[in-house]
């Protein structure tokens, strides 16, 4: 195909999908002013029999707590996919993934090393405070967890590889990722043993503000802050452990 | 819609546009972690929190690290 002949296809097909779009904004409903009755339904019903204060919580792990399963198994799968490929790389470069120790870390102040350390005390309180207040304020298991988690890379920032390595057990990490994410999905079997219903919320809903309300939603959200707070500390784990070789490798 | 949506939906526009016409992968990454920023701020004015927290934690933190690890991986004797 010409040059001339792609410019002329394109020029065709961007004016159509621009026109097509065009047309298709001017049916939407004016900004901010979603009509759709689920809306109003779930902003209702949330506060009145979830006693839940933050709606999309209880949207995630009670209205649509199915999906969130979906969800749950794909981020628990991505995992599982990514220590599985890593591990296999690690076998073809056995011999040079011999622990070194960062000569960074040693040439760094005090004041530069410690600083991080603190910092990821704070972060880390900061993604539990997130999980364990889903239902009163915005955040929940998955905010908390990916914070909690991202937190843990001051620790790689300040000390190096070896102290994160040190720090992020590999197996225990593995371990309660797998627990989390089981303890989702047996939630969610109590219940369809119990109520009738996969992920019925069969827990006592406690007062409306509570830290412990809401239910099976606080707990499903804890399950999910665990599972997602121990499978972003693996991946990190294998992926800084990907850093360590290359500079083997070159050195 | 108020004004500061207004200059946020233009900016993650005129981003968006920018992390497509990043040429070096190195650069693309921090201006893509600029966008997730932006992106991050809009929902928030947009009343969506929960959203804007997750967007921070994956746009700002989980995409860069890999992109990073994999860039240093694949880059090497180059």
């Amino acid at each position: 195909m010409s040059p001339r002949i792609r410019t002329v296809v394109y020029l065709f097909s961007a004016v159509l999908t621009f026109g097509v779009l065009m047309y298709a904004s001017g049916g939407l409903p004016p900004f901010g002013a979603f009509s759709g009755p689920y809306t109003d339904f779930v902003l209702q019903i949330g506060t009145l029999e979830r006693s839940v204060y933050n709606i999309p919580t209880a949207v995630n792990f009670d209205f649509r707590g199915f999906d969130t399963l979906g969800e749950e198994f794909i981020f628990f799968t991505s995992v599982a996919g990514v220590l599985f490929l890593f591990s296999a790389v690690k076998a073809e470069t056995q011999q040079h993934a011999e622990p070194m120790e960062s000569e960074r870390a040693r040439g760094q102040s005090g004041a530069i090393r410690w600083f991080p350390i603190g910092l990821t005390a704070f972060i880390a309180a900061l993604g539990m405070d997130l999980a364990a207040h889903g239902q009163l304020t915005p955040g929940g298991g998955f905010q908390g967890g990916a914070v909690f988690g991202g937190g843990l890379a001051c620790i790689y920032l300040a000390l190096g590889l070896p102290a994160f390595v040190h720090a992020v057990k590999k197996e225990t990490m593995d371990f309660l990722e797998a627990l989390g994410a089981f303890s989702f999905g047996a939630l969610g079997m109590a219940a369809l043993f119990i109520a009738g219903a996969f992920l019925q919320n069969i827990m006592p809903l406690g007062q409306t503000g509570a830290t412990v309300s809401g239910g099976t939603i606080y707990f499903l959200s804890c399950a999910v802050f665990v599972e997602i707070a121990c499978g972003f500390a693996v991946l990190m784990l294998v992926f800084l452990k990907q850093t360590q070789q290359t500079e083997e490798d070159e050195g | 819609m108020s004004l500061l949506q207004i200059v946020l939906y233009l900016l993650v526009a005129v981003f968006g546009a920018a992390v497509v016409f990043s040429k070096r992968p190195v650069n693309q990454l921090f201006v893509y972690t600029t966008f997730g920023m932006l992106l991050a701020l809009l929902f928030f004015v947009l009343h969506a929190p929960d959203v804007a927290l997750s967007e921070i934690a994956v746009g700002t933190l989980a995409v860069p690290i890999m992109v990073l690890v994999t860039l240093m991986k694949t880059s090497r004797k180059t």
